[in-house]
């Protein structure tokens, strides 16, 4: 009952704070100098290309004071409108291309950091076992790789390997646009060939993905792994892993059993933090495979101040954000029945 | 290094000769167990032996940080880096522990030997139900009791089963009257009926009521509590389960009524005897309470420092304590009479040794008031007296001749060794 009340709780105090990101992005994005249109036409129009564009900026109420705008999109994302694009696909709705990527972007999370937990814990916990044998300086290396490796260089050394060399792999795009299209179930592209039984265009899809999840994998399996690794030596050491030793529980036990789940309260912050950061977007990723996910749409925006959706992907970003921070929050009172709200 | 071994060598001829009990269980043997820290090589155990018979509490008092736990710890192998068993021997019933591999200690540890520890606050697992832990014990150590429980268990449900299956056949038959009664059986039988028993509930159950012997009102619930739900008595009781449902041969318990007021702490003491009685096993009771081992032990190691002072049947050392260290912890003891109002306690003087830089020769000279020149040199080794109390200490020495070796050292000379 009182989970539910603090849930509850913390979900209406980020209402003020995503209210005050969505003005604070508003403001600063109509702060540039000039305006979508002028970046459109280049340096050197001419009076028909500048008389256009100042139509577009009156149509667009460009030109209207900054609090009359805030106040009009204001106005206009209530009613579950979140603006068009003015400029990368004219006409469309902002929303409609959130849709088309963001799921892009779930996918390539969930993928990456489904792997590089689920390796990361074991590599981490072994590591920390083993400490100081040859076992554990092999795992510190290859985490160490993981955090000083930029990730387009590692993405750009396995395209030229396995997609130029080999030709195993395909090195750019999500997925072969020669392809049938897929019918948009769920929107994730690999459940919904499956859902279809697709199998060609699921196959596809995997091997467009195998490169830029196995790069963020290893990014975020070094944290993961070097995370886990110091939180069990820190927990190994306390006397209550002694007591279990000392009761004649097996090794296995005295570790998985005993120690794993005091050390888990660390890693579930990375993880969910990671995570978080994933699904606002993995710019240097998504553009050296070209996956034209969210990150990519964040720049390309960013590049033509298309006001919207600026907006709009910093505005889903933070809500992830604070969405990841509470539930990392609910999974610590699960996994520590000391913390309690 | 020299006094050490003969320490040792004279002292195992002693002993064999002063135990007369009915065979020995746990034979330590000149241990020495060292922490290599930053600051230096700690001796917190350095040459200790003593033994314990079949069916004996041996008590060890001393001063904190005098090293009991860890020569408890040592016992189990449980001393972790940067610590070290450097030498000696520890014989479980004639095995020794020391050259045994972590594999072959998983069989040892909870079977042969159990530890209760110290600290009641962190030494329960704060993420996991006190049930669980306990339960944890009887799964590991006894799995045939809990079988032959499960069968019992399970046939009572059967034929509860079939109780409820005649009763609702007899309601078909019986009279308006009659009914009301049935039902309300009925209702009561199914109450009883389980729909599955594992022998996960045979452990909690076992749990359950052994915490009820040792006195926690509420074991039923307390079970689904987590340690930080409980009070620090509460908590050592669970240890103190944890420690008995073991059922081992040897029982060690580190200050295990530290936390408890006196009633607990003496339905504890109760409770350690009576396993004892019945099981006939043995205890290390370690503790800082003369009173207890008095009530409880019926040998005593006295400890000092890394190195077992005097030794022997806790009457006797009680009676006539004859180590220095000895009287001044007995004089330190509060006794409620009207005199021991006035006058003040009597406190030994000067610090415990750094175990790093320990003292020369004896290790207690610089606070003993006896300290004499052969004190700073040699370490005393234990020497059986005759009545049965073996002590380490230069005012036994027979031969007293040397007169610079036994002339009496003064505040100053006395203090050179210290750090
Ligand atoms: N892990 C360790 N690392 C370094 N030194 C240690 C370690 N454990 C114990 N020691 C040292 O060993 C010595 C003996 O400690 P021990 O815990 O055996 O004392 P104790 O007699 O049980 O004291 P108390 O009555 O307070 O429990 C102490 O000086 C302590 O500092
Ligand atoms: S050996 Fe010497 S210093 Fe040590 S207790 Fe005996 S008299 Fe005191
Ligand atoms: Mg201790």
């Amino acid at each position: 009952m009182s989970l539910v009340k603090y849930t509850i709780r913390r979900i209406l105090a980020l209402i003020p704070i995503l209210f005050g990101v969505l003005f604070m992005t508003f403001i600063m994005t109509r702060y540039i100098p000039g305006n979508p249109f002028m970046f459109a036409i280049g340096e050197h129009p001419t009076t028909s290309q500048i008389k256009a564009m100042n139509e577009m900026v009156e149509r667009y109420g460009l030109n209207e004071p900054i609090l009359v705008q805030l106040w009009m999109y204001v106005q206009k994302l209530f009613s579950g409108n979140w603006g068009v694009s003015l400029i990368i696909r004219r006409g469309t709705p902002v929303w409609s291309m959130i849709l088309d990527v963001f799921p892009r972007t779930v996918e390539i999370a969930l993928l990456s950091v489904g792997i590089a937990t689920g390796i990361g814990i074991k590599a981490g916990i072994s590591s920390a076992v083993n400490r100081n044998t040859r076992k554990d300086t092999f795992i510190r290396f290859f985490a160490l790789m993981g955090v000083a490796i930029p990730v387009f260089w590692l993405g750009m050394i396995l395209q030229f390997t396995f997609g130029y060399r080999l030709g195993l792999l395909p090195s750019t795009n999500y997925f072969d646009a020669n392809l049938d299209p897929v019918p948009k179930i769920t929107h994730l592209r690999l459940i919904d060939t499956l859902i279809t039984g697709n199998l060609i265009a699921f196959w596809d899809t995997v091997l467009h993905l195998i490169m830029p999840v196995f790069c963020l994998s290893f990014i975020y399996l070094a944290g993961i792994t070097r995370q886990t690794r110091s939180s069990m030596l820190e927990v190994l050491e306390l006397d209550y892993v002694r007591t279990a030793r000392a009761k004649g529980c097996k090794e296995k036990d005295v570790i998985n059993k005993h120690a794993f789940r005091n050390a888990l309260i660390p890693v579930v912050t990375v993880v969910g933090l990671g995570f978080a950061g994933l699904l606002g977007g993995a710019v240097l990723t998504e553009t050296t495979f070209n996956l034209n996910a969210m990150g990519m749409l964040t720049i390309q925006a960013i590049n033509s101040i298309e006001y919207d959706i600026i907006n709009a992907t910093i505005f889903i970003g933070t809500i992830i954000l604070v969405s990841a921070n509470l539930i990392i929050d609910l999974v610590y009172g699960i996994v520590d029945p000391r913390i309690r709200y | 290094m020299m006094s050490k071994t003969l320490n040792d060598s004279q002292s195992r001829k002693e002993q064999d000769t002063s135990n007369k009990t009915n065979g020995v269980l746990l034979d330590v043997k000149d241990l020495h167990t060292y922490f290599f820290t930053e600051e230096g090589i700690v001796k917190a155990v350095d040459g200790v032996s003593f033994q314990i018979n079949y069916d004996e509490i041996l008590g060890l008092v001393g001063e904190t940080g005098c090293g009991k736990s860890v020569t408890a710890l040592s016992l189990l192998k449980l001393i972790r880096s940067p610590g070290e068993i450097l030498s000696g021997q520890i014989l479980f019933d004639g095995d020794d522990i020391v050259s045994k591999t972590e594999d072959e200690m998983l069989k040892i540890r909870g079977n042969s030997i159990t530890m209760m520890f110290q600290d009641p606050m962190n030494s329960l697992n704060p993420v996991m139900k006190v049930g669980d832990q306990l339960a944890e014990v009887y799964l590991l150590h006894q799995m045939d009791n809990l079988k032959a429980e499960l069968i019992k268990a399970r046939e009572k449900n059967k034929r509860l089963k079939e109780n409820l299956k005649r009763m609702k056949n007899e309601l078909k038959t019986s009279s308006p009257d009659g009914a009301e009664t049935l039902k309300n059986q009925i209702k009561a039988i199914k109450e009883q009926i389980k729909f599955r028993i594992t022998i996960t509930n045979m452990a909690h159950r076992e749990s359950a009521a052994l915490l009820d012997r040792i006195g926690l009102p509420n074991a039923d619930t307390i079970i689904n509590r987590y340690p930080h739900e409980l009070s620090g008595g509460m908590r050592q009781r669970i240890m103190i389960a944890m420690g008995l449902a073991c059922n081992s041969k040897l029982l060690i318990c580190d200050e295990p009524t530290t936390a408890l007021d006196v009633t607990i702490q003496a339905q504890i003491l109760d409770m350690i005897r009576e396993l004892k009685r019945k099981l006939k096993n043995s205890v290390l009771f370690i503790t800082h309470s003369l009173g207890v081992i008095y009530e409880l032990c019926d040998r005593v190691a006295v400890m000092y420092s890394g190195n077992i002072v005097e030794y022997g049947p806790v009457e006797n050392i009680f009676k006539k304590p004859m180590h220095p260290y000895t009287k001044g912890l007995m004089g330190a003891i509060p006794r409620v009479t009207k005199a021991s109002r006035e006058s003040e306690l009597q406190i030994i003087p000067g610090m415990v040794p750094n175990l790093i830089y320990p003292p020369n020769g004896c290790r207690f000279h610089p606070r003993c008031d006896h300290a004499m020149q052969i004190c700073k040199e040699i370490n005393p080794p234990l020497k059986l007296m005759e009545n049965n109390v073996q002590v380490a200490c230069h005012l036994f020495d027979e031969d007293k001749s040397n007169s610079t070796l036994f002339r009496k050292l003064t505040f100053e000379e006395k203090q050179e060794d210290v750090l």
